[in-house]
């Protein structure tokens, strides 16, 4: 799969509104969001539970609608889900009764793909989470790390555009996570991908992204955007990463300083 | 919903069946002292209750520590059976019940698997029916058994009805079960890959309900059975259960024991056959729960 074959556009969102009624109740989510996002880049959407940015990636993804405002990708609205968005859960979301290989091809199957190009993406996707020993195991077999793998390289089989990761990390043990950030980092790079990714890790925003968003919670949609100017691959211990850490610890008045 | 028990099958089950190792090839393939003494071993553990049972009775009853004119030795029992297949009077019998029962059963299952499936679908349809189907569900099947003799007769078909009504609800309503079990999270993630609504229901909703399917065809063909009994006890010329009243009714003690017998087997071949397509049909149930392979971490 050449990650040439789709042209990449920048995401344009503008004045995004979004409420929820609960027992009657409007619950403002966020109002008036807009954000763009050029091709390739690496987004990270920080903010507190609550705070909208789950919401938020599942609008992008068509999962559900906001209430206003629209979201266009290459100057074209965007209309519930597409094959130019793929998406990565929190919980791997495989299911259970195929093999890896049979849950990656899972998009390509419902494209009605012809059956050799599903194979060739296949084991090429296999090779790039490097789980091609896996390829006949099912979900069951997997530690937790290996099935998000399972979950990333699924999302990238449709050759999306943008990838929509929602919290992926975030079920896995530290050094576990520590190590899948890298690997993040290296399918972003290779792959070409433009990636949104919501986490509340500020560490893990800080290491991956290029810019990192914050959502503020009652403030209505997106309080600051924090460009990330540092070299790839990330010193999570030198000063420069710490100071970025730090400004965005200060955003939640987290930091001691 | 009504308590449907969880779709389950004991690992114990199939550790009978020799299923329990999907690796069973290595195991196989080294035949050697120590293999053979296992194998043994695992036979006894298997087996060994029943061989006990069946010494039990065979010593009770060739010493008479009970009345060997009411229950006759296992040799007795088996040598009926011998004789019984000999003459063509149990095959015969055995044919008829296999046929009554084989074709209710296999009637409830070709109609309430897609029914449950549509009402596990369509939750509205399924509020508006699920009280109905708890009455009828709830009322035992033998206690209606004379309402279906009035409406059709003493003959074939009031004995089908019975047990195509019996054998109905566990599938129907272990199949709506299965389908509201669907983890909506798989259905909403087959959604984000261009699932249509009829994608979601065979690649996601189907596959998710048949361990719970399974649960209630295997529930069912126990009912069908004790339907077919109750049935054939009553007015019938011919099957197992008229084998087994007729029997005793002309003091064939033997013979009744080889009926009652050839009933355990049907019951035990029924359960069996499903448990192998069960297997089958849930390959992934079956697999490790350990990672597949050593040293790869994350």
């Amino acid at each position: 799969m050449s990650a040439t074959e789709r042209a990449r556009h920048s995401l344009q969102i503008r004045d995004l509104a979004k409420a929820f009624s609960i027992n009657g109740k409007r619950h403002t989510v966020f109002a008036e969001i807009g954000l763009d996002i050029d091709p390739g880049e690496f987004v990270a959407i920080v903010g507190e539970s609550g705070s909208g940015k789950t919401t938020l990636l599942r609008i992008i993804a068509g999962l559900e609608r906001a209430d206003a405002g629209s979201i266009t990708v290459g100057g074209r609205p965007v209309e519930g889900v597409g094959s130019e968005r793929g998406m990565v859960f929190q919980e791997p979301r495989l299911l259970p009764w195929l093999t890896v290989q049979k849950n990656i091809s899972l998009g390509l199957e419902l494209r009605r793909l012809p059956r050799p190009a599903i194979d060739r993406i296949v084991t090429e996707l296999l090779d790039l989470v490097g789980l091609r020993s896996f390829a006949s195991a099912y979900p069951s077999q997997l530690s937790g790390g290996m099935a998000q793998r399972v979950g990333i390289a699924r999302a990238l089989a449709t050759n999306p555009e943008i990838l929509l990761l929602d919290e992926p990390l975030g079920a896995l043990d530290a050094m576990t996570r520590m190590r899948m950030q890298a690997e993040l980092e290296r399918i972003w790079q290779e792959q070409q991908v433009t990636v949104i990714m919501v986490t509340h890790d500020i560490e893990e925003a800080v290491y991956l992204a290029d810019k990192v968003i914050v959502m503020a919670s009652g403030r209505g949609g997106i309080g600051k955007v924090f460009p990330v100017p540092l070299l790839r691959p990330r010193d999570r211990s030198s000063t420069e990463f710490v100071t970025v850490r730090e400004a965005l610890l200060r955003e939640f008045h987290l930091s001691a300083h | 919903m009504p308590a449907v028990p969880p779709p389950t099958t004991t690992v114990r089950e199939f550790a009978v069946l020799g299923l329990s190792k999907p690796s069973g090839r290595s195991e196989r393939s080294t035949v050697s002292r120590a293999g053979i003494v296992d194998r043994a071993r695992q036979l006894l553990r298997g087996y060994g209750a029943i061989l006990l049972f069946l010494l039990i009775w065979q010593l009770a009853s060739q010493f008479s520590f009970v009345d060997p004119s009411v229950i006759p030795s296992v040799t007795q029992v088996a040598a009926a059976i011998v004789q019984g297949f000999a003459d063509g009077s149990l095959l015969i019998n055995l044919l008829v019940s296999l046929g009554r029962s084989g074709v209710a059963f296999g009637g409830a299952v070709a109609l309430a698997i897609p029914l449950g499936l549509l009402m596990g679908s369509f939750r509205r349809f399924e509020e508006l029916v699920d009280p109905l189907l708890q009455l009828f569900r709830q009322t035992s099947a033998l206690a209606i058994y004379p309402i279906f003799i009035l409406l059709l007769g003493l003959g074939e078909t009031s004995k089908v009805a019975i047990i195509f009504w019996a054998a109905f609800f566990p599938v129907l309503l272990n199949t709506i079960s299965g389908v509201k079990q669907v983890d909506r999270r798989l259905v909403e993630m087959a959604r984000v890959f261009g699932a249509s609504r009829a994608a979601v229901f065979r690649r996601v909703v189907l596959p998710g309900a048949t361990p719970a399917i399974f649960v209630g065809l295997r529930l069912s063909a126990t009912t069908a059975l004790l339907l077919l009994v109750a049935a054939e006890m009553i007015g019938a010329k011919q099957g197992i259960g008229f084998l087994i009243i007729n029997a005793q009714y002309n003091f064939q003690i033997p013979l009744m024991f080889a009926a009652i017998v050839i009933l355990a087997s049907i019951g035990l071949f029924a359960n069996y056959t499903l448990l192998l397509l069960q297997s089958w049909f849930c390959r992934w149930e079956r697999v490790h729960r350990e990672p597949a392979g050593a040293g790869s971490a994350a």
